[in-house]
This record gives structure tokens, sequence and C-alpha cells, in this order.
């Protein structure tokens, strides 16, 4: 009897057991997957690093070089681009930033499939391949190669639809390490469009001067793309006011949203936007990978308000009037979401 | 005795109680094929014979055929028949068999061509020829004879053209050289209606629009979209470092 006893709890336990043990290695990778992500989006952040990579954008190969450091809590990135055009971007990354948020969480395998891959190597650092598989055309397909030892991110796509990468970045050198000594002065190379070498010394990583644009000996602009790096030391998390949903400011109501999109409003006080622009509201609609914003602003007198749509790489525009206003989308997302926000958008 | 193997569809040879039509039918053609049936019958067996449902009758006929010649061939010294399933194959060989014929035919026609009178083909022949000819001449003179028309009448065109010209040279040496001067050059644009030129502007537009009906940014636009995708990269993106690349590349336009 004791023996028939003992047979059936075995045979119960298994009946039980067996499907958790199929079952619990897929739940550990996503699990895995998810924990490498997050350590990935903190080794950004918290890491000193330099390096080269090359950008692939569509069709287009660029070459850049980044620096990023944290200087008393402050933290810095610098990105120049060593082909075309030039062009850099220097800024002191303070204020809101929803990459500052962890944003991976187990409630998004509704929407992302996360896959543990192979390990590759990239810049001659093993990285293992880490796949957030979308369930639906809402967002792009992303893959990370990310260094297991240091969190640190050496290899990204997004992948579009028919499975064609839309956005590249691959370091092609990489040095991870403590900061170097602050330098007050850099003396950095840029081609001007007749191929002429200009010297420019400029004040790169000093937290007091914020040159704006890039001018040579001649006092000629040389075309680089600059962000102010005096924003406002605002603290986190108190900028994104709760927004319902559905109802938004000023009347408008957001009707439906993708599945595993939230809306919120983007801080007040926006230094970017021009003084013409300041009526405008900005909303920012996220998924935790994917992310894209909406712009509200009113019409102006002799300004041409037909519909445009640019496309740069993953990065997608959508403009068009609507009810009176200027809606304007830009996201990292396919194009379809972005018609289908705006179609979403309603004045009550 | 040689034994005849009957086709397989016989049954109608069988009494059957469920198809009297048939009966009847099969009836009648074996009569006819016996030369023992009536005007009004053969008219009916002939009528069911055409239907395009009588691929059992047609058969029939085929096989009674078969029978009847069997037995009548074999009284005779000649060979019975080939077997067959098609009556008409068995026909086709014997034709071919008896090959004499053929060349005999032939042989005969050629002899026949042969044994015509010889002094009609040659006289016949000049007379078709001579017609022919006959017939080209009146034709190359009614040519010539129109030919001579048409040119004369160009002649006359030509000659009032002329005369014409003339006139008009003649009006226009009696304008004065101001009024000449005054008068405005017409050129082929000036003579397009307004409405017209409304519509090559408008043509002229729609080439410039995106086939999928997007407008291209103008560079107010674009400093504008620009603003908007800086502000984007600030706020809203997921990853370090990866914002700034983007403005950079996002500058080229």
């Amino acid at each position: 009897m004791k023996i028939i006893k003992l047979t059936k709890g075995l045979s119960l336990a298994g009946i039980l057991i067996i499907p958790l043990l199929a079952f619990s290695p897929v739940v550990l990778a996503d699990e895995a997957a998810i924990e490498l992500i997050n350590r990935m989006n903190r080794a950004l952040r918290e890491l000193d690093y330099k390096g080269s990579l090359a950008y692939l954008r569509g069709d287009s190969l660029s070459t850049l070089q980044i620096e990023h450091k944290v200087v008393n809590g402050v933290e810095s990135e610098r990105v120049v681009r060593l082909n075309e055009s030039g062009g850099e971007v220097s800024r002191e990354l303070t204020g809101f930033s929803l990459s500052s948020i962890p944003q991976i969480v187990p409630e998004m395998n509704r929407v992302y499939s996360f896959d543990m891959g192979r390990t590759n190597r990239i810049a001659n650092i093993p990285c293992r391949i880490i796949t957030a598989r979308p369930k639906d055309r809402n967002r792009y397909l992303q893959k990370f190669c990310i260094d297991d030892v240091t969190g640190m991110l050496l290899d990204y796509m997004l992948v579009g639809k028919s499975h064609k990468p839309v956005e590249q970045l691959m370091f092609t050198t990489l040095e991870i390490g403590a900061a170097e000594a602050e330098t007050s002065e850099q003396q950095v190379r840029l081609s001007d469009e007749d191929n002429t070498s200009v010297s420019l010394t400029k004040a790169v990583l000093s937290a007091k001067v914020a040159p704006t644009s890039l001018t040579d000996a001649k006092g000629t602009h040389v075309g680089a793309v600059m962000v102010s790096v005096e924003s406002p030391s605002l603290p986190q998390g108190q900028f994104l006011q709760a927004a319902n949903n559905i109802d938004l400011d000023d009347g408008w109501v957001m009707e439906s949203l993708p599945a595993g999109y939230q809306i919120k409003t983007a801080p007040e006080g926006n230094n970017n936007l021009p003084p013409g622009e300041m009526g405008t509201k900005h909303y920012i609609v996220s998924d935790g990978l994917s992310s894209l914003s909406v712009f509200v602003s009113p019409l102006k007198d002799g300004v041409n308000h037909s519909a445009v749509k640019i496309n740069s790489g993953a990065l997608n525009v959508f403009s068009q009037k609507k009810d009176g206003h200027l809606v304007t989308v830009v996201g990292e997302v396919p194009e379809s979401t972005l018609k289908n926000i705006v179609k979403s958008l309603k004045k009550k | 005795m040689e034994v005849l193997v009957l086709p397989s569809n016989q049954e109608d040879f069988k009494m059957s109680n469920t198809n009297n039509t048939s009966i009847s039918l099969n009836e009648h053609l074996s009569a006819v094929l016996d030369d023992e049936a009536g005007a009004f019958e053969q008219t009916r067996v002939l009528d069911e014979l055409t239907k395009n449902n009588s691929v059992e009758l047609r058969q029939s006929l085929s096989s009674y055929s078969l029978i009847g010649e069997s037995m009548r061939s074999a009284n005779s010294a000649d060979t019975p028949m080939p077997i067959g399933n098609s009556f008409l194959a068995g026909i086709h060989e014997q034709i071919d068999k008896d090959s004499g014929y053929n060349q005999v035919h032939i042989e005969d026609s050629k002899q026949s061509a042969a044994n015509s009178s010889s002094w009609l083909r040659p006289v016949g022949g000049f007379a078709l020829a001579a017609s022919f000819a006959a017939i080209a001449v009146i034709g190359v003179q009614n040519l010539q004879e129109s030919q001579q028309k048409t040119n004369s009448a160009q002649t006359e065109i030509l000659a009032a053209t002329q005369l014409k010209l003339k006139e008009t040279n003649a009006v226009k040496s009696q304008l004065s050289l101001a009024a000449m001067k005054s008068a405005t050059v017409v050129s082929a644009a000036d003579m397009i209606s307004t409405e017209s030129k409304a519509v090559i502007a408008q043509v002229g537009k729609k080439k410039e629009v995106a086939t999928d009906g997007y407008q291209p940014a103008d560079s107010r636009t674009r400093v504008m979209l620009k603003q908007y995708v800086d502000s984007h990269m600030q706020f809203a993106s997921n990853t370090t470092f990866v914002p700034s690349v983007r403005v950079i590349s996002y500058s080229d336009f």
C-alpha cells in the first residue's frame, strides 16, 4: 500500500513538475535577457567610455567618435562625425530623459518576446546577442549585443519589415575605463566645404562654456548641430505629468493607442523649441523600448502646412493639419504607427 | 469454322425487361441493316444515331455490321475481315492491302492527261497571254492619262497660289512702314488661353508632389521639424548616445 501511494505521489508530482521544467528555461531566458538590457541602460549612463563606431542608416554609412564621461555626478557626452560634412553634438545629460528611467519590465512580454541569443565578438570584445522581437507591426525589432562583464552596448540594430535593417550602430574600437584628467581645451579638426582642414580650439567638456555653433577661423559656419549644454538641472522623476491615456490637454483626446504604449506629457519649458513654438504641446508615447513624440501646435499665417513625411533610417517624421492645428509625430517606429497615432488624436 | 469474338457491349442481345426502349431500337437497327425495316423505322433509327447520347446505339451498329459481314464473308473464299474494335479501321486496312487499285487509278489519270489533244493547249495559252497583254496596255494608257490630268491640276493650283502670293505681297507693300512696326509679335504661348495656362501651372506643381500625396518640406518646415526631432531625442529616446548619433545624421536633411 505504501509503495502504491508513493508511486501515485511521484506520478502526480511528475505531472506537475515536468511542464514546469519544460517552461522554466524559457522564462529564465526571458528574464535574463531583460536583466541584461537593464544592465546595459545603467552602464551607458554610469560608465566612462570612448570609442569609434560605424553607423548605418538605410544605405548611408557614417563613422563617428563617441565619448561619455561622468564628472562630479554630471553626465556628459560628445559625438563627432568623422566623414561627410562632419558635425558634432556635445551635451550634458541633465534634465529629464526616458533613457534615465529603467524601462524594461516583465509586463513588456505582452508586446515583446525577449530572446537570449548566441555569443558574438564586436570590437574584439565578446558580447551576448539579445533580441527584442515585437509581437505586432507597431514597433521595430531590436537587436543588442551586450558585454556580459560591463553591460556595455557594442552593437545595436533596428530591423523593419521584410527583415531589412533600418539602422545599425557598431563599435569598431572601445575603451571602457576610469575618467581621464579633465581638459579645458581640445583641438578638433573639421573639414569645411573646400576640404581644407580647419583647426578649432574650443572647450567641449567644460561645464561653463557652451558654444552653440562651430565656426572656422574665417567665421564660416561648418554645419554642426549643437544642443545647448546649459539645460536647467531639474531633479529627475518630477517632470512626467501623469496624463490620462485618453484625455490630453486643451481638449485633445487620444482615442486609442497601440498595445503596450503609454502616453505622457513632456516637461514644460522645453528649451529646444524656438520662441515661436512655445504654444506647442509635446506628448511622449512609449512602450519602454520604442518611443515617439507628438507635437500639437497652432497653425501660423504664411506658413505652408501641407502634409509632410520624412524618413531617416529608423526615424520617421510625419506632419499634417488636423482640427485647426499642426500635428507632428516623430519617432523610431514604423510609419504606419505614426499615422495611426495621428488618426487616433481628436479634438473634442 | 472461325470463332468470332463479339465486342463486350453486346448486352442488348440479352433479354431485358427493364428497358423496352433500347430493345426496340436495337431491333429496328438490326432490321435496317438487314433491309427489312420500313421507311418510318429507317428514319427513326437514323435520327437516333445522329443524337449526341447515342453512343451505345452506334456501337451496336458497328457490332451488327461486323457480325453480318463476318457471316457473309465466312461463306466466301475471301479472307475474313480483320477483327478489331473499329469497323472503319478494318475497311481502311482492306483498302491499303488492295494497293493495285491506287496505282492503276493514278496511272490512268496520267494517261488520260497525256491523251488529251495537243494542239488546243498552246493555242489556248497564246490567247490567254494575248488577253493579259491587252489588259496591261489599256491599263498603262489609262494611268498615263490620269497622271497628265493630275499634273495639269497641280499646275493650275500652283499658278493660282503664285498669283495670290503676288497679290498679298502687293497688299503688304501698300502698308506703311510705321504700321508694320507697331504690329505686335504674337507667339504660340500668347495664343494659349488663361484657363490653359492655369492648367499648365497646376500640372507643373503636381510634378513636384510626391506620388503618395505628401508635399516636400520647404526650408522653414525643415527647421521646425529639426527642432521637434531635437526635443524628441532629448526627452523621448530610450537609449543614451544613440539620440546624438541620430541628431547628427538628421542634420543632413
